[in-house]
């Protein structure tokens, strides 16, 4: 049949609406039954899950997926305090080389598998060769060995009396444990497997890369018996599943949680607290306690002169810019230390005389240390409101100084692109970027990266044999007595060759619905299991 | 007919080799690099330098270039460097929601049309003026502000409609109609805005020519007067900007899909970009070129319908 005008011109609209009412059989997706509003906890996520592998990555949405679907041989408390998780015992041998873990029961995998030593074994294999904390333990691991289907005998070099806090560690990649046949991937490529032993099951046939996470409730999970407390104790759950929605639009998130269609927000620009307090039928809640701070690049002048870093603590005051970062005084504290203040080392800041804004102290120091008016590359990330508002406080402060800024705007990912260059700031190197970190990975030497200096320390690359010495002292001592006498100690030597710039602690914010109990807001990476919502 | 189209998809070629060596080189030169972003924030210099070779992008602009393009004439889009998946599986998990919505945008604005009809017909009284204002309003307005003013009005205070997400006509259409429904209305106004004038435009010069005026001497009736004279002869600006305006919506309409968290390829090109995702990237541009391509094309095969005249060009 030939196609005429008029034909056309009458068809033209209906065709539209028909391909608008075509099955979707190219490019649609199967719905799948789902339990009631009341038993579904939806949240909306900080970030679109994207890679599945919490070992590969350190990104935090990847990170709460493994919460959910894995577990681990210990979990820290409220207090910080690792506890027995999948363990049912540890012990240590009298010379401390020896170490012996026996799994509980009723482990299984979400195929119905047993958890073994041996998935054990195969699972810190892969986690020791990726995560800092786990070379660390590795460094003197000398044997890792299944004993029996449910005992790992890890025997090793030298004492290392971290083993409960590395398996327990909360960020970077925590020591999850898989199914060994999973656990033999190489650990620079990503897992594609997301069978676990955790509290829940993830639904890939519901996963909608960039917008949508499901997982529901394992029916096969026992949960320990002790009550929940922090990451420890039963993991129970209470809902039948949690919807994670990636929005990316602040503005509609608040509408979506205002509105009831979500119970929880896991990330909210800290300036959108005002208007969460207006919202009917939600609660503002603290989030992650981060810790600020400052890299300083000590390769390059003027910044490679101890005075010149020493300089830079006398530019800030930390109530002016965390108030410009939070706006909130209930959700910031100051911290003149090297060390999380909320840690166990905090209180050893009282070492060494406070610092304090004093723009002509740090002039003198500067010109001591010969600074010649030469550009000061600082990298300021847009994207990240905490790093934006600390870069433009410190610039105008530098400059109040005397100093030639550059402040070069970019987002995270450009950031972490030019941070690990060693190039001159006139080069395309940097002098300075902001950044933060969760205050408990600051609260000791253990896990400190920005304490370590010399070949593997982060970028900035400070050298300071005194100060390397004295915190691989703090990791091998093995009484409280010492460890806190070498945290004073490096707390002091860090006031001298300043490894880094800490501008305060300060909470992320988070809001849930009023009916929602449970939720621990604070943890560093949100946990969805003890949450219940209120009848 | 068929060597008419067989030329012109032979003339795509050259265009797309172009554009994706542009966008390739654009791409390799921005300060953002894939593998710092893979390895994350804790990654030392000799892991990410171990990851740039891994992945390949040590090497030569043109040598990568090269290998791209090769995969690329086998079918092959590449492998996302972030999410380790293949490029054209991730382009058509996004095709849905975006396809959906230009499709309901272009019906939405199709309603522009006589409302232009009706302007040009009674220029200049206050009708005219009423839909030169709503023109004007929705060409000046951003489309994140009519996005938020109508998630206020209708998720928020009324709760007709969800604020967020998209589901697939599959699961019914109610619900796809509902989800759809606001960011349909939040682009189809700036769209429909421009339609409106366009078509106030044309028809305002097709309505002035002599014949038009014969005809009303000759006393036809307005109907067929539009209908059969006027509206045929001014249809092609009209298709013109509703067509380029329907690639342009294929491509991905960035704003509407994160207001309305609608998982549709303009969000999947942005946070590629963000990542340095550089074959996602690389898969959308070609994509979304060729939707261009094909869709002009089309435009060009829908004209000689409309106008004789062309088609006896």
């Amino acid at each position: 049949m030939a196609i005429n005008r008029r034909t056309f011109l009458s068809t033209a609209s209906l065709s539209g609406s028909a391909l608008a009412l075509l099955p979707g059989s190219s490019f649609g997706q199967t719905p799948a039954p789902a339990p009631s509003r009341a038993k579904t906890l939806r949240v909306l996520a900080q970030a679109a899950l994207k890679v599945l592998d919490p070992v590969w990555t350190t990104a935090a949405i990847t990170l709460e997926h493994g919460y959910l679907i894995y577990d681990k041989l210990f979990e820290r408390d409220s207090k910080g305090v690792p506890q027995l998780q999948m363990a049912d015992s540890h012990t240590v041998s009298a010379d401390q080389l020896v170490h012996t873990i026996t799994l509980r029961d009723k482990l299984r995998f979400h195929d119905d598998a047993p958890v073994t030593a041996n998935d054990v074994v195969k699972s810190l294999a892969r986690w020791g060769k990726r995560d800092v904390i786990g070379q660390q333990l590795f460094g003197v691991v000398e044997e890792m060995v299944p004993v029996s289907e449910k005992v790992v005998r890890i025997k090793l070099k030298a004492p290392f009396s971290n083993m409960r806090l590395a398996l327990s560690n909360i960020r970077g990649n925590p020591a999850f444990i898989m199914p060994a046949t999973v656990a033999e991937t190489d650990p620079n490529t990503q897992i594609t497997s997301t069978v676990g032993s955790g509290p829940f099951i993830f639904r890939r046939d519901l996963w909608r890369s960039g917008s949508r996470a499901v997982y529901d409730k394992s029916p096969t999970y026992v949960p320990r018996s002790e009550p929940t407390d922090g990451y420890s104790g039963g993991k129970r759950v209470h809902f039948d599943r949690i919807e994670f929605i990636y929005i990316p639009d602040y503005t509609t998130a608040l509408n979506v949680i205002s509105s009831g269609e979500a119970d929880i927000w896991e990330l909210l620009p800290n300036d959108f607290a005002p208007l969460i307090a207006k919202a009917p039928g939600v609660k503002l809640a603290k989030g992650m306690l981060a810790t600020g701070l400052f890299g300083v690049n000590h390769l390059y002048p003027p910044f490679d002169q101890p005075k010149a870093r020493q300089a830079l603590l006398h530019l800030i005051d930390q109530e002016e810019l965390l108030t410009t970062v939070t706006g909130n005084p209930q959700f910031f504290q100051q911290c003149q230390s090297f060390f999380a203040c909320s840690g166990p080392y905090g209180a050893s800041a009282k070492s060494f005389e406070a610092w304090k804004l004093d723009i002509p102290k740090a002039k003198q120091l500067l010109a001591e240390a010969g600074y010649d008016g030469r550009k000061i590359v600082l990298l300021d990330t847009t994207d990240i409101a905490a790093l934006h508002a600390s870069s433009l406080y410190l610039a105008q402060q530098l400059r109040r100084a005397g100093m030639n800024v550059d402040l070069q705007a970019m987002d995270w990912s450009t950031t972490i692109s030019r941070y690990p260059l060693k190039k001159s700031p006139a080069e395309g190197g940097w002098s300075i970027y902001s950044t933060y970190s969760a205050a408990v990975e600051q609260s000791s030497p253990f896990g400190h990266r920005y304490l370590i200096t010399g070949d593997n320390a982060a970028p900035g690359w400070p050298i300071d044999p005194d100060l390397e010495k004295l915190r691989l002292n703090w990791l091998a001592a093995t009484t409280d007595a010492a460890r806190t006498s070498l945290a004073a100690q490096i707390q002091k030597r860090s006031a001298e060759v300043v490894p880094f710039v800490p501008w305060g602690e300060f909470y992320t914010a988070r809001a849930n619905r009023e009916d929602i109990k449970g939720f621990f807001s604070e943890a560093p990476i949100p946990i969805y299991w003890g949450i219940e919502r209120k009848t | 007919m068929i060597d008419f189209v067989i030329k012109r998809l032979l003339l795509a070629l050259p265009v797309m080799a172009v554009v994706s060596f542009v966008v390739f080189s654009l791409l390799l030169l921005s300060p953002t690099n894939p593998a710092a972003v893979i390895a994350g924030d804790y990654a030392t210099p000799q892991a990410i330098a171990e990851i740039r070779a891994k992945m390949g992008f040590d090497q030569p602009l043109i040598v990568q270039y090269g290998k791209w393009a090769q995969q690329l004439l086998h079918g092959n889009l590449g492998v996302s460097v972030y999410e380790n998946r293949p490029v054209i599986d991730m382009i058509a998990e996004r095709a849905e929601p975006t396809v959906s919505l230009a499709i309901c945008v272009v019906l939405v604005t199709l309603f522009a049309v006589p409302l232009g009809v009706i302007s040009s017909w009674w220029a200049g009284r206050p009708i005219d003026r009423l839909v030169m204002a709503f023109a004007a309003i929705g060409t000046a307005t951003p489309i994140f502000l009519f996005a938020y003013l109508l998630i206020g009005l209708f998720s928020t205070k009324l709760k007709l409609f969800p604020t967020y997400g998209f589901t697939s006509i599959t699961a019914g259409v109610g619900p796809f109609l509902s989800h759809i429904a606001l960011p349909t209305l939040t682009a189809g106004i700036a769209y429909g805005a421009l339609v409106a004038r366009v078509s106030r435009s044309s028809m305002l010069e097709v309505l002035n020519q002599d014949y038009m005026r014969t005809a009303k001497a000759k006393g036809l009736s307005v109907h067929k007067m539009i209908f059969r004279h006027a509206l045929p002869n001014c249809a092609i600006p009209i298709v013109t900007v509703i067509g380029t305006r329907f690639a342009a919506l294929l491509g991905g309409i960035v704003v509407t899909e994160t207001v309305f968290a609608i998982p549709g390829i303009g969000r999947l090109c942005v946070d590629a970009i963000l990542h340095g995702d550089y074959p996602v990237v690389q898969g959308v541009i070609i994509v979304v070129s060729l939707v261009y391509i094909l869709v002009n094309l089309a435009m060009d095969l829908i004209y000689p319908l409309i106008d004789p005249r062309v088609r006896a060009s």
